[in-house]
């Protein structure tokens, strides 16, 4: 279902070190692109310390939209976008054993249906954490959650220390957060 | 020449809203040059994670292997086991 083999092919279309991004704790920003059969995505992967990286995605129309994770675009095609999201990550961690990844499930927004959703456990929270779940073992991640902010985090097990990355990525959540 | 030149009141306030432009354009600059190696710098990570230790509310809490397994679809084939 959410297989790299269905992932649609993307291209890298933007490389940004720490200093150009200006966002809090990231040192490298990826922008990949890929196109549904309706619509062109962007796929953002940010590279936070302990080779952490966190993988974003939103419609190319809404890249100024400050809500742009939050819209719904019923396209249909969560699978397969996840499974691209899958398939860049397959190919940092080839690179990378330490890479370790996750994710926000960013609640909905949608104005027309009158519907906020809260920001606990929210349906992309549910829907990701099974997909990750499904397709990455214990034994080479070691999975942490947070459901009250809808965040996940797998650590790669080939890290020496796990546990201190699990604290040191508390510790910029908890900022990201208060921000 | 005008009035408005000989106004003595405008001359201080014209001096003060270019000042405020100035260092409202100044403190941007420094910000975006700044910002990104602070962070190289910011203790603040692992004081916060000492705090997080010490209270132990740490936001992300491990999913243990059994509540995996009882979660997991096994039909599906690992990518990474």
């Amino acid at each position: 279902m959410f297989e790299p083999e269905t992932s649609y092919p993307y291209r890298r279309v933007g490389d940004h070190s720490g200093l150009t991004t200006n966002r809090k704790h990231v040192e490298h920003l990826t922008i990949y692109q890929f196109n549904t059969e309706k619509y062109p995505y962007l796929i953002e992967v940010e590279k936070y310390p302990c080779q952490i990286y966190a993988f974003k995605f939103y419609r190319r129309v809404h890249k100024k939209n400050k809500q742009r994770f939050n819209l719904m675009t019923n396209e249909g095609k969560c699978s397969r976008i996840v499974g691209t999201c899958f398939s860049i990550f397959l190919s940092i961690y080839e690179k990378n054993p330490l890479a370790s990844f996750g994710f926000l499930g960013a609640h909905t927004i949608d104005i027309q249906k009158h519907v906020i959703e809260p920001k606990n456990e929210t349906r992309r929270f549910v829907v990701y954490r099974q997909a990750v779940q499904n397709y990455f073992g214990t034994d080479t991640f070691t999975h942490f959650s947070n459901p009250e902010n809808s965040i996940y985090l797998a650590i790669s097990n080939k890290n020496k220390d796990v546990a201190n990355i699990a604290d040191v990525a508390n510790a910029m959540i908890e900022q990201l957060l208060d921000q | 020449m005008s009035e408005k030149e000989h106004d003595p009141k405008i001359k201080p306030y014209l001096f003060l809203i270019v000042l405020q432009s100035l260092i409202s354009i100044m403190m941007r600059t420094m910000g975006k040059l700044i910002t990104p190696f602070n962070h190289k710098k910011d203790t603040s990570v692992q004081v916060a994670s000492v705090r997080l230790a010490n209270t132990a509310k740490g936001y992300l809490a491990k999913v243990s292997a059994e509540e995996i397994k009882a979660r997991r679809v096994a039909a599906y084939r690992y990518l990474l086991p």
